[in-house]
């Protein structure tokens, strides 16, 4: 596995990252001003299902209408993330925080399957009485905003350690 | 007294000693600042949706922006506070910091204008907002965003 992180360190898209100057701070600004699509639109959805923000607009109004802008934010955020992450990849694999900022990443994902099945059931209203799958936009928003605010804040933390 | 003076004497109070003290603080500090302001570029973010008739028209654009008024000041405190604490222990060096003089001026602007938009849009008797209101609201998440970029690239000069 460690052999594999450090051949990435090779790949030609690695190589050309690494030796450019201005490539490294204009990814890393896209990649920070794209959380702001991604993570900061999600905040607002999830503070929609929290019940604090946007109460006025259904769940479905909000969530439909950010929904393109955020899934377009997480698309660049990923695609700066990974060009930033391969010319380091070694360095990164050797890293407890980055691997637990992925876990944060991978439930937070997981929370966001769940959501969005327990949500169409709830739509469709479907008899849920046998199913253990419950619908709860408090319980999922909360989780959703604890998970990438963990995120963040361990992505900050990797520059220090 | 010059403005290089006051921020010299700002650098050697007491408060900025203890700032620089450690770097679990200035990395706390760094995090709050970066998590209020991705928290106030999303809200603007989301009015513009709502103000180019992208989304959220159920409602008036007025009422949108009503709802979206204390989390965006709510944010905007978050981030300049943090900003101030960071500004604090470094001021000297962030005062020879071409970018960051940029930042200041972008985010001085940004506030302006945000602050003018918000109180055009938040009285607005129209469901949509009229075509002026539409091009400051873009031209102002332009703004913002360009001070995200200067702030990024302090760090880099």
């Amino acid at each position: 596995m460690y052999e594999f992180f450090v051949s990435l360190e090779s790949l030609p898209l690695s190589i050309a990252f690494a030796e450019s100057l201005f490539a490294y701070p204009i990814v890393l600004g896209v990649h920070l001003l794209a959380l702001a699509f991604a993570v900061g639109l999600l905040g607002l959805a999830d503070l929609r299902l929290m019940g604090i923000l946007l109460t006025e607009y259904s769940y479905s109004e909000v969530l439909d209408s950010l929904r393109p802008w955020f899934i377009s934010g997480f698309a660049l955020v990923l695609a700066s993330g990974v060009v930033l992450f391969l010319p380091q990849a070694s360095i990164f694999y050797s890293s407890t925080l980055f691997w637990i900022k992925i876990l944060m990443i991978a439930l937070a994902g997981l929370n966001a399957l769940y959501f969005e099945v327990t949500y169409r059931r709830e739509h469709r209203q479907v008899s849920r009485k046998s199913s253990w799958l419950r619908f709860s936009p408090r319980a999922s928003g909360s989780a959703s905003l604890t998970f990438w605010l963990t995120a963040i804040v361990l992505g900050r933390l990797l520059a220090y350690f | 007294m010059s403005l290089t003076t006051i921020v010299a004497w700002l650098q050697e109070t007491s408060i900025a000693q203890f700032l620089d003290g450690s770097r679990y603080i200035s990395m706390t500090i760094q995090i709050f600042h970066i998590v209020g302001f991705v928290a106030l570029l999303a809200i603007v973010v989301a009015l513009n949706v709502r103000v180019q008739k992208l989304a959220f028209r159920s409602l008036p654009v007025a009422s949108f922006a009503k709802s979206l008024g204390r989390s965006y000041q709510v944010s905007l405190t978050v981030a300049l506070l943090a900003g101030v604490l960071l500004f604090l222990p470094r001021g000297v060096a962030y005062g020879a910091n071409g970018p960051f003089d940029l930042k200041i001026v972008l985010l001085l602007a940004a506030i302006a204008l945000q602050f003018v938009l918000h109180w055009h849009i938040s009285r607005q008797q129209d469901h949509e907002a009229s075509a002026l209101l539409r091009a400051g609201a873009a031209f102002t998440l332009l703004v913002w965003f360009s001070v995200g970029g200067a702030g990024r690239a302090i760090g880099f000069v």
